[in-house]
């Protein structure tokens, strides 16, 4: 289970190589193996709805097969499928309602908000809707990507134009007087 | 269906994949294209005095500008269009290029006696320049829009955005054909907004059709 993204890749996308010159067996191979991948990656993202993992391989494989056209041997294979689960998970999130979006990322809060019910949780939010909008806006919103919606700092930097530094930056100087203006009241 | 099932039926269907992403985005922007300038001749009509006008030194600097937008937000489309992949260079390169333009028709503005200052960024067609060229992108939009759908753009918004400054800037160019306005402050306010409108359009069609 230790093989490494690098080794991953090298089979992958040798694989791939020889399922587009029209080898069938290779390109069930490489689905196969594809599935597993991003089994494991939405599994790790759903851990509270582990019944749709499965749907949401099945629409995943389906959109590597229909989309196979837009990957470019100048890429990772890897990084191609992978941005292509994301896609299909952060739109069943999407389609599940933001609350169910928001479950997860929350759950990193836990300690702070003491969080341990469905209904709290959804409680917890709307507090946090006001105690973000005390925050200045940059910071606000290198928060609320990174932390609420769940995105990289890489995209975040992209969403809101701020520089990947100055994301970490917000990120952590909100926390931060997040945590000396409501942290003390715990 | 088990996966497994659906993996073995993915591995049946033999049919050639699609044209790659350059060869659809291209061809869809050539027939976008073709469309616009034909409205061009059509509605608007070629500028009678196109032969003084094509050395015009305004006008050389606002076709290479425009050139400059295309050329990034292709680019750009590029990218966005495969998943996995960022936008790149793409908005600092259209930033910085419109911001180009702006600085260079606000140098002429100032330079600029006040007196005529006011025929500086009005010209003689401003009420109709930014609509006719956002009328014209529609095509264009609508073809572009159209490849990006077989593709796999995995944030609709912006790609949508980037396809409508795409779509914005060529429609410029071919809008140019008729425009008779040689100053940069014109260029730098109203073809600025005329493009403004087809990004905002391109981001909203975007976030609603480019779902896969």
């Amino acid at each position: 289970m230790s093989e490494s993204l690098f080794n991953i890749e090298a089979a992958l996308h040798a694989l791939w190589v020889q399922a587009l010159q029209g080898d069938a067996a290779s390109y069930q191979q490489a689905l196969t193996s594809m599935s597993g991948h991003v089994r494991r990656f939405l599994q790790k993202r759903m851990q509270s709805q582990l019944s749709d993992v499965e749907d949401l391989v099945q629409e995943t494989l389906m959109a590597i097969h229909q989309k196979r056209h837009t990957y470019q041997s100048d890429q990772p294979l890897t990084a191609w499928m992978y941005a292509i689960a994301r896609y299909k998970w952060v739109d069943h999130l999407r389609a599940h309602g933001r609350r169910e979006g928001l479950h997860d990322d929350i759950d990193d809060w836990s300690e702070t908000l003491a969080v341990d019910s469905e209904e709290e949780a959804s409680d917890a939010h709307k507090d946090l809707e006001v105690v973000l909008a005390d925050l200045p806006a940059r910071q606000r919103e290198a928060i609320e990507h990174t932390r609420l919606m769940g995105l990289s700092i890489t995209e975040t930097a992209e969403r809101t134009g701020q520089s990947e530094a100055s994301v970490k930056v917000n990120i952590h100087r909100g926390l931060k007087t997040l945590m000396a203006k409501w942290g003390a009241k715990a | 269906m088990k996966t497994n099932d659906l993996i073995a039926l993915l591995a049946t269907d033999t049919l050639q994949p699609q044209k790659p992403v350059r060869q659809q985005l291209l061809r869809q922007l050539l027939l976008g294209a073709l469309v616009c300038g034909v409205l061009l001749l059509a509605v608007f009509g070629l500028n009678p005095q196109m032969d003084q006008m094509a050395v015009h030194p305004a006008f050389i600097t606002k076709m290479l500008w425009l050139t400059a937008l295309m050329g990034f937000s292709l680019y750009g489309l590029f990218r966005l269009a495969r998943p996995g992949v960022t936008a790149g260079a793409t908005l600092k390169g259209i930033g910085l290029t419109l911001l180009a333009m702006v600085s260079l028709g606000l140098v002429q503005w100032l330079q600029t006696h006040t007196n005529e200052r006011m025929a500086q960024w009005m010209g003689s067609s401003w009420e109709i320049c930014a609509l006719s060229i956002a009328a014209l992108s529609l095509p264009v939009l609508v073809a572009l829009l159209w490849a990006l759908r077989q593709l796999a753009p995995t944030r609709p918004a912006l790609t949508g955005a980037v396809a409508g400054m795409l779509a914005g800037s060529l429609a410029a160019c071919i809008y140019s054909l008729h425009c008779i306005e040689t100053s940069l402050t014109f260029f730098a306010i109203w073809y600025v907004a005329g493009m403004a409108l087809t990004t905002v359009l391109g981001a909203v069609l975007g976030a609603r059709v480019l779902r896969w």
